[in-house]
């Protein structure tokens, strides 16, 4: 969780405590919560391919001339 | 002090009796707690709360909202403390119901300081419940609660139930009590469904509840009152500082297994009543004084004067099951 949600968060509950929280309060604590974990899923499983795509692709022509070829 | 065996027994009682004597002695014939409040406990009634909400509102339409109620304390000063109002919403809205829930869980958390160490701060709750109903959307997970006999939606379900041996000073029966977070139809059947925060989910999580005493508590108590159960559908949510994860496991309770537990309950209540009339609380001094982190009394036990540490770092409340209040002892 971003340390902004997680502030962000701590101002809400204060207010929680108070009873003070509105509806749309709560609406948006599960709304950005939720945009920020599936933000962190989409960014993460991008890293995974660019670092997958980098082994994958390799050039035939270095290979030829590391054999010396 | 004046120590009384308790009317009202539940699987927690009898559990802390079976690991060893003593700890149920100490935590609940003379009430000791601990001053400071373990964050598994707190945190883990705050996610409990905010599921609750939530499955009212969107099964029974009924939206629980924190207020704060000006209230004088025990010494006259003014103070507050945290109520719910309930008011009518629509049925059937997940957006809405998660919303609620999510509001409970953090006004139930409150002002508790997290410590540092540990993962289950207010906001990684909130994340923690935004994940479960990510995992099992409201309304689209295949469980739903069923209808009560008063009518009432499966939601927090308590019952209290009597075993056929007496109070030793009363004379009353001894009763069996539990809440189950819900009995649900699922699967052709219907089941207990029971929510569990926890650390971390190994391999063998799912394997631990097919004896679990709570559970088959559960199905005996909710059998007396003519809901018999299938067995329990248990949902596991792990807590890490960097991200959740969850398990669900199946487990049955044939009628046979029932029976077993409650021939063997009695057999441990009379072994409680026992110890009472003796007035020897049998001190274990083995694995349970470091499974699951360490006993809530492994310090007054390792110390001759134990005492000492009861008065300094323990209060007496008493915790009702009933009411599921604590009521401190001055």
């Amino acid at each position: 969780m971003s340390p902004d949600i997680a502030s962000q968060i701590s101002t809400w509950r204060a207010k929680a405590a108070e009873g003070e929280l509105s509806v749309e309060d709560m609406r948006k604590v599960v709304e950005l919560i939720r945009g920020d974990r599936k933000t962190a899923a989409t960014s993460i499983s991008e890293k995974a391919k660019k670092v997958r795509a980098k082994k994958e692709i390799k050039s035939a022509d270095d290979m030829l001339s590391e054999l010396g070829l | 002090m004046m120590i009384q065996f308790p009317e009202v027994l539940d699987s927690t009682l009898i559990g802390a009796y079976k690991s060893c004597p003593r700890k149920f002695f100490l935590g609940h014939v003379e009430h000791w707690k601990p001053k400071s409040q373990s964050v598994h406990l707190h945190a883990g009634g705050a996610f409990a709360k905010g599921l609750e909400v939530a499955r009212n509102a969107f099964f029974s339409g009924v939206a629980e909202t924190p207020v704060r109620e000006t209230i004088l304390t025990p010494e006259g000063a003014p103070g507050f403390r945290l109520t719910w109002k309930h008011q009518s919403c629509p049925l059937g809205d997940a957006a809405l119901s998660e919303a609620l829930g999510m509001g409970a869980l953090l006004a139930a958390y409150g002002d508790f300081q997290c410590p540092e160490d540990s993962a289950k701060s207010a906001s990684r709750m909130a994340g923690a419940l935004e994940y479960y109903f990510d995992s099992y959307p409201l309304g689209a997970d295949g469980m739903e609660p069923i209808v009560l006999p008063s009518g009432k939606r499966g939601v927090e379900i308590s019952f209290a139930e009597p075993l056929e041996l007496l109070h030793p000073e009363t004379g009353n029966p001894l009763l069996y009590c539990g809440r189950l977070d819900m009995a649900a139809s699922y699967a052709g059947g219907v089941y207990g469904e029971d929510d569990k925060t926890t650390s971390s989910l190994g391999a063998s999580w799912s394997k631990q509840w097919d004896l679990r005493s709570q559970f088959t508590g559960y199905c005996w108590g909710l059998g007396k009152i003519g809901i018999p159960l299938q067995g329990f559908v248990v949902r596991g949510v792990s807590i890490l500082k960097t991200k959740y994860d969850t398990q669900m496991a199946i487990t049955y309770r044939p009628q046979w297994m029932i029976d077993q537990w409650y021939e063997m309950t009695i057999a441990t209540v009379k072994d409680m009543l026992r110890d009472y009339a003796a007035g020897y609380w049998k001190p274990v001094f083995d694995q349970a004084c470091t499974d699951y982190g360490g006993c809530t009394f492994r310090q007054p036990c390792m110390s001759p004067q134990p005492d000492d540490w009861l008065n300094t770092y323990f209060e007496r409340r008493v915790w009702s099951p009933l009411t599921r209040e604590e009521t401190l002892v001055p």
